[in-house]
């Protein structure tokens, strides 16, 4: 019964699944399940079988995709291949990861298809009849809107990491390789060299705990606090404009309307004075603590806790703290 | 690109008046702000005297978005320890030629903005004015982050320092006692507050002014507006104060302690602070002798020294507004000429004098000699106060009679010739 | 080389938003700007079109009075040309209905380049440079940080690929490019500039010359509600009699009450 299926897409980053895929899964089954229909999961060959392990369980099906120029193809190739595997399958709902990467597919296959796409989507819902209704924020974060398909399917989502929980694995699945054309000339982008970053970087968006830092941290030498306070909160440092502009930081760490968009569990920023363009990147986090030497600073208006104290006077106690607490 | 007619510098209230009329006759016009739009960088305690402008700025007052009409005049002199408040309320106040409203300048500035744009002129900000382009003594446009702009005259309205007229020797620097330093606040009430701390109703307002110890001792006072929805609260100092004293005289602290004031925290309770500025007060009124205008310029507004502090009226956006629109005026006649001589532009002058302008400047020219007075601002609240105090104080023994009360009050007080004298020079008030 | 830069009118960070009280709409204040990532396009193609010390940049909005906003701005900084395809002031929420009208239109223009911001501020899709893409059937870089023309009719682009990792890509044009932070510092518009945006009489096309049949135009969404992001209740500050205390009191915290170490 592969009619109708909900189909979760498998981006992977560096040879893993990201981790919104396992967040995916559990909504995508939930979904599924309410709707009487089977959850494929899909994917490109070429990564390794540990991928396909990890996915086991969750979805009925998965299915591969299989041809060697797949690493190498942009996403008007990729977007051409799922689209037509669409058009045969007809799945209802294909949910992926919101990110650059995936977004750019799903925009390629929606206009293809004329189907209908909403990519950084927070909230998910089907009713009794089968009726989707999904929830994204508008205008950074000020509003959220909620939107139903005026359209037969496929609906196409992507979703914003961390909207929905992770869900331990249950059942089997069957796996389904699906050997697909690609012709060289097709591939119009050629990618002529990749620089990774230096080290193994948590992706942003994805982490549990973002650890930012403004202009207040005077200078980059002293986000090693911060880094180690990530370290131990199990969480991705990131930083203001101001910060990146300096040079300080990475631009991809950067928070904020011209930077990423988080909604981690923890939100803590350090030496923020909470200007509206930072807010928009980091207003959806579940907690926020700020800390500041300004009792007047806006970045308290969306604070849950707030500490006015000297970042430099406190963050070594807290580090001090958290390590025994660690033991 | 071919030369303008007219390039105003600052889209404050004069600058914006001269473009607007100037635009209203043909021409080509542009104002370059440098602040994020019109108003951004303007303060005003926050009355505007709309009675002299009725006939001369008609179409700028028309619509204008003023916050409320002043009903309630009140005055409080402070001492140390407590206050003597008069407050006066008149239905005459109403009457067109002499009302009086309550503005926020962010709003009216920007209002006024969006005018003279419909009228086919330019408001452009986020222009800083660097420099004046200068063909010997004849101005003949502008600078600006590199570029030039060429035009027939322009119109410098930058407000109260006045620091390209001064770098192009147009005029002199103000001298520390010509000039004080205003500090404002404007906070936000919960909704219906406004009308029932202050007694009004929802389209009166009040202006309070605040004398004596709240800027402890010094040249200047404290005032309170009431706008539409939110309060305007400030205190001015003198710059020659703030300069004999400066550990103890903080403008900021000034504010902080007057706003702990149980005179006025009642009127502030729960209320948020929306935005806070701080602003130069030209206080040298027309003594300052500047001449406004010359080769290819005009000078209006606080730029040329036009504001009025009478101790109880502090009059400075309606000259403004006047000397725009007389300054747009004279322009407007050079370019039929097709002369923009100091000359020609000398008419500009003899509008001024023949206007309220120059009348009120004139009259009021020994003003600020008399409120430079110390004993306005120390001696005289404290000793009305404690004089006072004494008539209504009921204690355990028996009261003294008013008669030996006034007798203590005016042995205790400062000599009767000073007294009398000083009452004197309030006559240039 | 002639480029044309796709750009939108947004609300300015500023503006108040806020969902009618029933909220089947949305307030939006009327304060725009040019989207963040579009400065970036224009300021590009201005540096293309210098360094090739030729072209032409033309400038192309579709929507209402924003569009207008926008398109000013783009010309103050120096763009040669300025096309409005007029659209209602609310566009339907379905970025399908912006690409097709903006590939008809471009359909009409010649390009060798298109350039268009990587997502707009307003509702943070950034899908409508993809689609465009893809309805002209033209490959597209995302996300890129540096933009060299090599001879041959070939754009080098350096692409932002995530998490710090960056790509060196290469493609023949005709070619869609989306922008990213870094790619440039967008210039301040001169005086003579900003004079020129004000004057500015975009050429203007209706929905109609392009023959857009009427469902091209109609969503596949419909808004159900518009709701108000979830209020935090107001924040309670940590106190402590030095930086030790408040240390151990947000260490308990974050341990106890936001459940982040267990
Ligand atoms: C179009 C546009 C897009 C933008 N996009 C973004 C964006 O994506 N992300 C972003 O962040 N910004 C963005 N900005 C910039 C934004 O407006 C602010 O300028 C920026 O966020 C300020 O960074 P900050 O808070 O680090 O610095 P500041 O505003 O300088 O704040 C520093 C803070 O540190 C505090 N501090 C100083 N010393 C200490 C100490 N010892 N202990 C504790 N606290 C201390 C100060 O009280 C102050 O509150 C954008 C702006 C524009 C115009
Ligand atoms: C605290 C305080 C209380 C006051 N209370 C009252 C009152 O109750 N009633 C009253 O009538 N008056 C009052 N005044 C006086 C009144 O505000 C001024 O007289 C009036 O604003 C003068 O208008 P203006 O257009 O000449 O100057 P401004 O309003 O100061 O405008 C000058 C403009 O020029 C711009 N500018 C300056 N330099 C440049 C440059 N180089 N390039 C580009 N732009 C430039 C500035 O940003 C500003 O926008 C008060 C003033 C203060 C400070
Ligand atoms: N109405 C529009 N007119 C012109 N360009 C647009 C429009 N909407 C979106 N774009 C372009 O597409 C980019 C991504 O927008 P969006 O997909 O809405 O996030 C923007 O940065 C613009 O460059």
């Amino acid at each position: 019964m592969s009619q109708d299926a909900v189909w979760v897409f498998v981006e992977c980053e560096g040879g893993r699944e990201r981790s919104v895929v396992h967040e995916l899964l559990g909504k995508g089954r939930e979904v599924a399940d309410a709707l009487g229909v089977e959850l494929h999961a899909i994917l490109m060959g070429g990564e390794s079988e540990e991928v396909i392990q990890r996915l086991r369980g969750h979805p009925q099906r998965i299915l591969v995709l299989e041809n060697p120029l797949l690493q190498r193809a942009g996403s008007d190739v990729v977007a051409s291949i799922l689209s037509k595997l669409v058009h045969e399958r007809t799945p209802r709902l294909l949910l992926a990861g919101s990110g650059p990467a995936a977004v750019d597919i799903l925009s390629r296959m929606a206009a293809k298809l004329h189907a209908a796409l909403l990519t950084e989507v927070t909230g998910l819902e089907v009713d009794a009849s089968g009726g989707l209704r999904v929830r994204r924020p508008v205008h950074g974060g000020r509003a959220y809107a909620e939107l139903e398909p005026q359209c037969p399917p496929p609906y196409l989502l992507a979703v914003r990491p961390r909207s929905f929980p992770r869900v331990e694995p249950k059942g089997d699945s069957s796996l389904e390789r699906i050997p697909v054309e690609i012709r060289e000339e097709e591939l119009q982008l050629q990618i002529e060299e990749r620089l990774e970053a230096g080290q193994e970087r948590v992706d942003l968006t994805e982490a549990p705990v973002v650890v930012s830092g403004g202009r207040g941290m005077k200078g980059p030498e002293h986000f090693a606090l911060l880094e180690e306070l990530a370290r131990l909160l199990g969480g991705a440092v990131g930083a203001s404009r101001a910060v990146v502009d300096s040079g300080w930081r990475p631009p991809q760490e950067q928070v904020g309307k011209s930077g990423n968009t988080v909604s981690p569990d923890l939100y803590l920023a350090f030496g923020i004075s909470g200007a509206v363009h930072h807010i928009m990147g980091m207003d959806t986090s579940k907690y926020v603590v700020a800390v500041n030497n300004d009792p007047k600073a806006l970045i308290f208006q969306y604070a849950d806790y707030g500490v006015v104290e000297d970042l430099f006077q406190l963050l070594p106690p807290l580090i001090d703290e958290l390590k025994r607490s660690d033991r | 690109m071919e030369k303008l007619d007219a390039v105003v510098v600052g889209a404050g209230l004069s600058g914006l008046a001269a473009a607007y009329y100037l635009a209203h006759g043909g021409l080509q016009v542009i104002v370059l702000e440098r602040g994020d739009f019109p108003g951004t960088k303007n303060v005003t305690g926050g009355r505007l005297y709309v009675g002299p402008l009725r006939r001369l700025v008609p179409e700028l007052l028309e619509g204008a978005p003023l916050e409320r009409m002043v009903t309630s005049e009140r005055v409080t002199l402070l001492s140390q320890e407590g206050s003597t408040t008069l407050n006066l309320r008149s239905e005459s106040f109403r009457a067109p030629h002499v009302q009086s409203w309550t503005v926020l300048r962010a709003r009216l500035d920007r209002w006024l903005g969006d005018r003279v744009m419909e009228k086919g002129g330019f408001v452009i900000p986020q222009k800083r004015v660097d420099g004046l382009l200068r063909e010997g003594e004849r101005v003949v446009g502008i600078r600006s982050d590199g570029e030039e702009i060429r035009s027939d005259v322009v119109v410098l309205a930058e407000g109260a320092l006045g620091l390209l007229c001064e770098e192009a020797g147009l005029r002199r620097p103000l001298l520390p006692q010509e000039a004080a330093l205003g500090v404002k606040e404007v906070i936000r009430l919960p909704e219906g507050s406004l009308e029932r701390r202050f007694g009004l109703s929802p389209q009166e307002g009040a202006a309070h002014l605040f004398v004596g110890a709240v800027t402890q001792g010094a040249f200047g006072g404290g005032f309170l507006y009431t706008n539409q929805e939110t309060l305007s609260l400030g205190i001015v100092v003198g710059v020659q104060a703030l300069k004999d004293h400066q550990e103890d005289l903080e403008p900021h602290q000034l504010l902080e302690s007057f706003k702990e004031r149980p005179e006025i925290s009642p009127y502030i309770e729960g209320g948020e602070i929306l935005e806070y500025s701080a602003h130069l007060v030209p206080e040298g009124g027309w003594a300052t002798e500047i001449r406004p205008y010359g080769d290819g310029y005009v000078i209006v507004g606080d730029a040329a020294g036009m504001t009025l502090n009478v101790g109880w009226t502090v009059r400075g956006m309606d000259l403004a507004l006047a000397s725009g629109r007389l300054a747009a005026d004279a322009v407007l006649k050079a370019k039929q000429e097709g002369d923009f001589s100091q000359g020609t532009l000398a008419h500009y002058h003899r509008l001024l004098e023949e206007s309220f302008v120059l009348k009120e400047l004139r009259r009021f020219k020994n003003a600020p000699k008399t409120l430079s007075n110390p004993r306005l601002y120390a001696d005289y609240p404290s000793w009305l106060h404690e004089t006072l105090k004494e008539l209504y104080t009921v204690g355990e023994g028996p009261r003294d009679s008013v008669g030996r009360i006034l007798w203590r009050a005016v042995r205790k007080g400062p000599p009767l010739g000073r007294i009398l004298g000083d009452l004197w020079s309030m006559r240039h008030l | 080389m002639e480029i044309v830069v796709l750009v939108k009118g947004v609300p300015d960070s500023e503006a108040r938003v806020s969902p009618t009280a029933d909220g089947t709409a949305l307030e939006v204040e009327e304060k725009y700007e040019l989207n963040y990532f579009d400065e970036l396009a224009v300021e590009e193609a201005l540096r293309l079109r210098e360094a090739a010390s030729g072209g032409k940049v033309l400038a192309l909005s579709y929507g209402g009075g924003a569009s207008r906003e926008a398109l000013k701005k783009a010309v103050s900084m120096g763009a040669d040309e300025a096309v409005h395809v007029v659209g209602p002031e609310r566009g339907v929420p379905d970025g399908l209905v912006t690409a097709t009208v903006l590939a008809a239109c471009l359909r009409s223009l010649s390009y060798d380049l298109i350039l268009c911001g990587r997502r707009a501020s307003d509702d943070d899709a950034g899908v409508v440079g993809p689609m465009v893409a893809e309805l002209l059937g033209i490959p597209h870089i995302s996300s890129v940080v540096k933009v060299t023309p090599s001879q041959k009719g070939r754009i080098l682009a350096v692409r932002d690929a995530g998490r710090g990792a960056k790509e060196r890509v290469s493609c023949a044009l005709p070619l869609l490019l989306t922008t990213q932070k870094g790619l440039n510092e967008p210039r301040v518009p001169t005086i003579q500039g900003v004079m020129k945006g004000m004057k500015l009489q975009p050429r203007t096309i209706t929905l109609e010359e392009l023959g857009l049949p009427k469902e091209a135009l109609s969503g596949r969404w419909r808004i159900a509600a518009f709701r108000e992001p979830p209020r935090r209740p107001p924040v309670r500050f940590i106190g402590g009699k030095d930086p030790a205390a408040k240390a151990r009191e947000l260490a308990r915290v974050l341990r106890e009450e936001i459940r982040i170490l267990s």
